[in-house]
């Protein structure tokens, strides 16, 4: 559609006879003139002139387009003056087009008006909205607290779901072991076991049976106090008791799982009350005693050489 | 940056930024959104702005703000038809009128650079920071811009 109607064509004309409407537009404004020549005739303007081929025009307009070529760099140099980038040459030469050419003088001052002013009246009406209290600011504590918090679920979820295996070196130190969690496995709890594998083969040798040989490496594994009965019919050298809650922290108290899984607490000294067969048939589920007991080494290893020097003990006093 | 120098920001720069993005966007509600939204996030990592630094911060986040609403409104046509004969009705005698007009139709990018320059008196450097250019690039975007304005002034001033 075309830009040229009754109301616009006065511009048109107007760059028409500065030369610089393009050939499209002027062929556009050609068209509408002679559809509307009263319009043409109203704007004091010969309407004949438009039927006037194209080319005869332009040659008539060529003046005008030098002129404008003229004033496009007398605006160069105004807008380097006002840029504060124009040179000395620049200067003389921006000085000299306006003594050759005084109506530049007037060009100039209208370039120089092209500096936008911002409106002062314009304002930001939300600021009181995001003036930020000053002191302590709950945002950032909340911030903090939240991620706190997330880090303590983390670590939290961590160490529920890995067990730990308590493991103790030949100088007695606990060494704690994370493993992800086995489903339906048994968690073992850290003890604090005062005695060390040394002291107790030590006592071993002091009670001189032939009777028990004590192999520490040995991995022989009981699942739970559940199933210390049944292992009544495995060989004893099979044997060994992994369930932690056998061994309290306190020192010389040991914990015997009965047959009935309920735990019967005794002290070093109160094993004595207790007849062999009965720690070995509650502990092992055989009262056998001439076998050779493999237990692992450990804190579990304590159960085993624990019973077992009672039992050598009691065998030495029999 | 402290809450102290924030809140220095929000006093005295704000209304700048404000006016900056209302020229652009021409909606004084998207406008104030912008601002808002600017600030909040320059609040969120308020430790991390230096307060030297502050002034042109927004600026650039202002001005990537509003570029992602104008896409978003579709605001980007330049040189409307209706707006161009509302300037043919009403003749404008007041220069300051018919340049803010005619700032209207110039590109985004242009529009920019004079901004920041007539308003705020930013160096090719600086403006060439926060839009993102080089000072090449501003230099001519500023070049180009009066002479539109120019033109379109002398113009008005033809028919007036």
């Amino acid at each position: 559609m075309s830009k040229i109607n009754i109301y616009t064509c006065e511009i048109y004309l107007l760059d028409f006879f500065e030369g610089r409407l393009n050939k499209k537009l002027e062929a556009e404004l050609r068209l509408f003139l002679r559809k509307h020549p009263e319009v043409a005739i109203d704007l004091d303007t010969n309407p004949i002139d438009f039927f006037l081929p194209i080319e005869s025009e332009l040659f008539v307009k060529k003046g005008a387009i030098l002129k404008d070529e003229r004033a496009e760099i007398f605006t160069d140099l105004v807008i380097a003056e006002m840029e504060q980038t124009i040179s000395e040459e620049e200067e003389t030469e921006k000085s000299d087009l306006i003594e050759l050419y005084p109506y530049l003088a007037q060009e100039e001052k209208l370039i120089k008006q092209i500096v936008l002013t911002p409106n002062m009246d314009e304002q930001f009406s939300r600021k009181a909205q995001l003036i930020q209290k000053t002191g302590i600011s709950l945002r950032p504590l909340f911030y903090w607290s939240g991620r706190a918090a997330s880090i303590i679920v983390l670590l939290a979820v961590y160490f529920f779901s890995h067990k730990r295996e308590l493991v103790v070196n030949d100088n007695g130190v606990n060494i704690a072991i994370h493993k992800p969690l086995e489903n339906n496995t048994h968690v073992f709890h850290e003890e604090n076991i005062p005695m060390t594998n040394d002291k107790v083969n030590s006592l071993v040798k002091e009670e001189n049976t032939s009777q028990l040989a004590l192999k520490s490496e040995t991995k022989v594994h009981v699942k739970s106090s559940l199933e210390i009965p049944k292992l009544a019919s495995l060989p004893v050298n099979e044997l060994a008791v992994r369930n932690a809650k056998l061994i309290t922290p306190e020192e010389n108290k040991i914990i015997i799982p009965d047959k009935n899984n309920a735990t019967m607490a005794m002290t070093d000294e109160s094993l004595d009350l207790l007849s062999t067969e009965n720690i070995m048939e509650k502990l092992f589920g055989t009262t056998q005693t001439d076998s050779t007991i493999s237990v692992k080494k450990g804190f579990t290893i304590r159960i085993g050489k624990l019973v077992l020097l009672h039992f050598a003990r009691k065998n030495k006093t029999e | 940056m402290t809450v102290k120098e924030y809140n220095f920001c929000v006093r005295e720069y704000s209304d700048n930024i404000y006016r900056f993005v209302l020229k652009h966007i021409r909606n004084e509600e998207l406008a104030e959104d912008v601002i808002q939204d600017v600030f909040e996030k320059v609040w969120l990592k308020v430790s991390d702005v230096s307060f030297e630094k502050a002034k042109s911060y927004l600026f650039q986040a202002a001005y990537n703000r509003m570029i992602d609403v104008i896409r978003k409104e579709n605001r980007q046509a330049r040189w409307k038809t209706e707006s161009e004969a509302k300037v043919v009705y009403q003749p404008q005698v007041d220069a300051k009128q018919v340049i803010d007009q005619a700032l209207e139709r110039l590109p985004e990018i242009q529009q920019s650079v004079i901004l920041l320059r007539d308003y705020e008196g930013y160096s090719y450097e600086e403006i060439g920071e926060i839009l993102e250019l080089n000072e090449s690039q501003v230099k001519v975007y500023i070049f180009r811009a009066r002479k539109t304005l120019k033109q379109y002034l002398s113009r008005l001033e033809l028919i007036v």
